[in-house]
């Protein structure tokens, strides 16, 4: 069986607004906005995002702080409940789904969170943190989870005998290890990871963006990886999407986006990247960019249009 | 009353340090920590390193590696728990060890001041930025409560604040983040300090802030200032510093002009910190 003919197959059903490319999408977000009510009136945290994250591959979400970012992983986890729009996983509209079903759906979606020893149990040792997933839906006996805790520690590159020591006794690194031990122990077929490297030394940054690319190859791993180091996000994803205010900006291809950015905040954002082994950034902003201004996106309105196969770019009406 | 406080007034009244002097001499720096029943953690095992007026140093290494201690020890703001062996900090011809606390106050925000990680933590969620930027001002004596007031909106304005005179009246919680880094910029600098110690000040913040931050920094240097830079971003020491010392697990591992360490660098720590270091459209 070629394929490569059913891939082609699969993405030229799928539409232009398709991040998928090849195979079929395990997420489709599509038109999700999120309003929150706040006593300065109400503050559209999410505006009419839309993309797909095919299985087995990883799409990047980059954007400043107060972007939406995190808003968008909330609302695919199924945490808060959108505005309007829909997330689908596996093809089932999460809301539409009964708490039982959602709690089955949920095993296969797990999150890694920025502050590795902040989402960890500090009374809970390491082991009965990595277990905790599987102790909360009854499955296996004391001693089968034990078991698994040790061999999670090792598929994360850390040791067995760890299993009965503290989050504390560890270094920041080796807790985000522990972290992602804990998300992989339900064997998920999503990872969402918010910023997990953000809070790491660039040494230690380096290890655990290597664990996730081994992680990637070995168990076929499907992830949102947010972060606003677009350095890391060129390393791991394929595709890329750049919000700003809410707003999906720029999506497309990860080589498209960082050869070619359209968007003038994208191409900010890539010229706002210091070089370190060069006095030259690798990517100069023309002058248009730096006159544009994210409020523009709020007082301007624009649609994002499709500029090549499967690159999409915010343009003003 | 000392000779001390002779000293604090010719030096503030004369721009240039005498002599060739650099404006911060630091050398061979040892500070450790007592533990109970254990040996005491050597956090800083002889470092030495200078800054000129004009100037900026990186010190770069990694979390536990000794570089906010070693900031830290030349302002006197050590934990109690730890303690300076050995070593000699000059500042501006001036021994800054022996200084007694009444005379490092004086220094403190005046001459020397600091810039902290999180703004969030360093500014005063209880007082309005009007009353953190004139503290410094006024408890140095610096000038009246009107031109201190006068000062806080022109320092508010320098780092690129809109509005600045409105902004005077806020609590830190009523600013985004990039702008609270902003103003503690402000609070540091409104005196005019001879030299500035920022502890990771672009960590916190976004790509494009850091760069409105290091552009702050940049005019501050133009105008003489010196600064010593604690970093873990070797793009931001790139772009920004002069020299850089490397620190590792306590020591001064490589010291030298920033590029040259970047382009040559000889330690195999350094090495690899670099190899760890991603940056956008280089090959990983």
């Amino acid at each position: 069986m070629s394929t490569d003919a059913a891939e082609l197959a699969v993405s030229s059903s799928s539409g232009p607004s398709s991040l998928a490319g090849r195979g079929e999408a395990l997420v489709e977000l599509r038109g999700l906005s999120k309003t929150f009510q706040t006593r300065s009136g109400p503050v559209r945290a999410v505006d009419d995002v839309s993309f797909d994250i095919a299985r087995g591959t990883t799409v990047g979400l980059v954007g400043e702080s107060g972007s939406g970012k995190s808003t968008v992983a909330r609302l695919l986890m199924a945490l808060q409940r959108p505005t309007a729009g829909e997330v689908r996983f596996d093809g089932q509209d999460l809301a539409r789904l009964r708490r039982r079903e959602l709690r089955g759906i949920r095993r296969r979606m797990q999150m890694v969170f920025q502050n590795p020893y902040g989402s960890l149990l500090p009374h809970f040792t390491v082991g009965t943190n990595i277990i905790e997933p599987l102790r909360l839906r009854g499955e296996g006996d004391r001693h089968g989870r034990r078991e698994i805790a040790g061999r999670m520690l090792e598929t994360v590159g850390l040791e067995a005998a760890m299993v009965d020591l503290y989050p504390r006794q560890f270094s920041g690194g080796q807790q985000q290890r522990i972290a992602v031990a804990r998300a992989l122990v339900l064997e998920p077929d999503l990872l969402v990871c918010d910023e997990p490297t953000s809070s790491l030394d660039v040494s230690v940054q380096a290890q655990i963006l290597r664990l996730f690319e081994e992680l990637q190859e070995r168990m076929h791993l499907t992830m949102l990886f947010i972060s606003h180091n677009l350095a890391v996000v060129e390393k791991l994803a394929s595709q890329i999407v750049v919000m700003a205010r809410g707003k999906i900006v720029e999506q497309g291809p990860t080589t498209a986006i960082f050869d070619g950015p359209q968007h003038p905040y994208t191409q900010t954002l890539l010229a706002a990247a210091l070089p370190v082994r060069s006095d030259t950034s690798a990517y100069v902003a023309p002058a248009s960019a730096r006159a544009w201004v994210p409020e523009r996106l709020a007082e301007v309105p624009s649609e994002l249009r499709e500029m090549a196969p499967g690159h999409l770019v915010r343009v003003e009406l | 009353m000392s000779a001390f406080t002779d000293v604090t007034e010719a030096s503030t009244t004369t721009t240039t340090v005498p002599g060739d002097a650099p404006l911060l001499a630091v050398r061979d720096l040892r500070v450790w920590f007592d533990r109970k029943r254990q040996e005491p953690l050597k956090a800083v095992d002889g470092l030495s390193y200078t800054v000129d007026a004009g100037r900026a140093r990186a010190i770069v290494g990694e979390s536990g590696s000794g570089k906010t201690v070693a900031a830290r020890a030349v302002l006197g703001l050590l934990p109690g728990t730890s303690r300076i062996v050995d070593g000699e900090i000059a500042f501006g011809g001036r021994d800054l060890r022996s200084a007694s606390p009444e005379q490092l106050r004086r220094i403190r925000g005046r001459e020397i001041a600091m810039v902290f990680q999180n703004a969030s933590e360093a500014l005063n969620p209880t007082l309005t930025l009007e009353r953190q930027l004139t503290e410094h001002l006024l408890w140095h004596r610096i000038c009246s409560r009107k031109e201190a007031g006068q000062r806080a909106i022109q320092a508010l304005a320098d780092v690129g604040i809109p509005e600045p005179a409105a902004k005077l009246r806020m609590y830190p919680f009523q600013l985004s983040g990039g702008m609270r880094q902003r103003a503690m910029l402000a609070v540091a600098t409104v005196t005019r300090p001879k030299l500035l110690i920022a502890d990771e000040p672009t960590t916190a913040v976004d790509v494009t802030v850091q760069r409105q931050v290091l552009d702050l920094l940049q005019r501050l240097k133009d105008d003489g200032m010196a600064i010593v830079m604690i970093t873990h971003d070797l793009g931001v020491a790139r772009a920004f510093c002069d020299d850089v010392t490397v620190m590792y697990q306590g020591r001064q591992v490589e010291e030298g002009p920033i590029r040259q360490v970047i382009d040559n660098p000889r330690d195999a720590y350094t090495r690899r910190l670099l190899e760890s270091t991603l940056e956008v459209g280089h090959e990983h």
